[in-house]
């Protein structure tokens, strides 16, 4: 179906504009979650000397997971549509599985994502040590999902495409 | 005594936070094994339906999700509650508990990935039929 051609998708009238906001979100994240890992991973060897700009970090990844999440589920449905269910389902249904397992792991982490940001209102690493090596696990996993749900989405995107 | 308390909150905060990992990590997994009745999208007639199966082409995957956080924002808020009880506040405060609380999430989450990542990766396709051309 062509851009032009009417849809009967919510939304698929402002999917290129989603599709740019969500990815403008993806790099955002990108960025925050491997940074928040790198400065998280200084508390496990005990430097404490830049707390401020790690809670700063996590609070980021905490909001641009959620906005990124959101745009994601604003276009999903035309992605279910147009991409999957009249090109992937067909042509590539390995790419099909493949970004269900993104929508999946991006849902499971959601709540580890938005716990970062909430635990940095609150968290003195310096003073809580053995809260820290949890804290590290989590950021390493929400860096790690956030890689794989991009590393998918861009293998969708040229596999099948969207806008 | 400010010490205290604001290590208090952090490790009630904590324990509230995992326990909703946990707990949206299990019904996400139940849900989906136990084909439990939630609200599907069936994004063609833009209308939603309970059921445990959909009738046509639907979708889960905001049903689960929502229903998954609303069940996990429900837990962390009687973890939170709970945890200003002397009692619990107490065994909250032994590093040990708030770590097995992690462990268990830790644990619905591998399973979750695994699970997840088999059924996604093993689904039978099912393309939709193509719409007719504009004036054809």
């Amino acid at each position: 179906m062509g851009a032009d051609a009417p849809s009967p998708i919510v939304l698929y009238g402002v999917h290129r504009v989603l599709l740019l906001l969500h990815a403008a979100g993806s790099l955002t994240l990108l960025f925050a979650a491997t940074r928040h890992a790198v400065l998280v991973r200084r508390y496990l060897g005990g430097r404490f000397d830049d707390i401020a700009r790690e809670k700063k970090w996590a609070k980021t990844v905490a909001t641009a997971y959620v906005g990124t999440f959101c745009l994601g589920a604003l276009l999903y449905p035309t992605y279910r549509y147009h991409v999957r269910g009249l090109y992937l389902d067909r042509h590539a249904p390995v790419f099909a599985g493949l970004f269900d397992v993104k929508e999946s792991y991006a849902s499971l982490t959601l709540v580890v994502a938005v716990a970062l940001g909430a635990l940095a209102l609150t968290l003195r690493p310096a003073e809580e040590r053995w809260l820290v090596p949890v804290y590290a696990a989590m950021s390493a996993l929400v860096c790690a999902v956030v890689w794989l749900d991009a590393s998918i989405g861009i293998l969708v995107v040229v596999v099948g495409g969207i806008g | 005594m400010s010490a205290i308390r604001a290590a208090g909150a952090s490790v009630r905060l904590f324990a509230s936070l995992l326990t909703a990992r946990a707990v949206f990590g299990a019904w996400y997994l139940a849900s989906s094994l136990g084909r439990w009745t939630i609200p599907w999208y069936y994004p063609l007639a833009r209308t939603w339906r309970w059921s445990s199966e959909p009738e046509g082409f639907a979708m889960d995957w905001y049903g689960r999700t929502g229903l998954a956080l609303l069940a996990a924002a429900f837990a962390a808020g009687g973890m939170w509650l709970a945890s200003g009880r002397p009692v619990v506040s107490r065994w909250l405060a032994r590093p040990a508990a708030v770590l097995a609380i992690a462990h268990a999430g830790a644990m619905v989450l591998v399973v979750d990935y695994l699970y997840f990542g088999w059924v996604m990766m093993h689904q039978t396709p099912a393309p939709l039929p193509l719409p007719s051309p504009p004036g054809g």
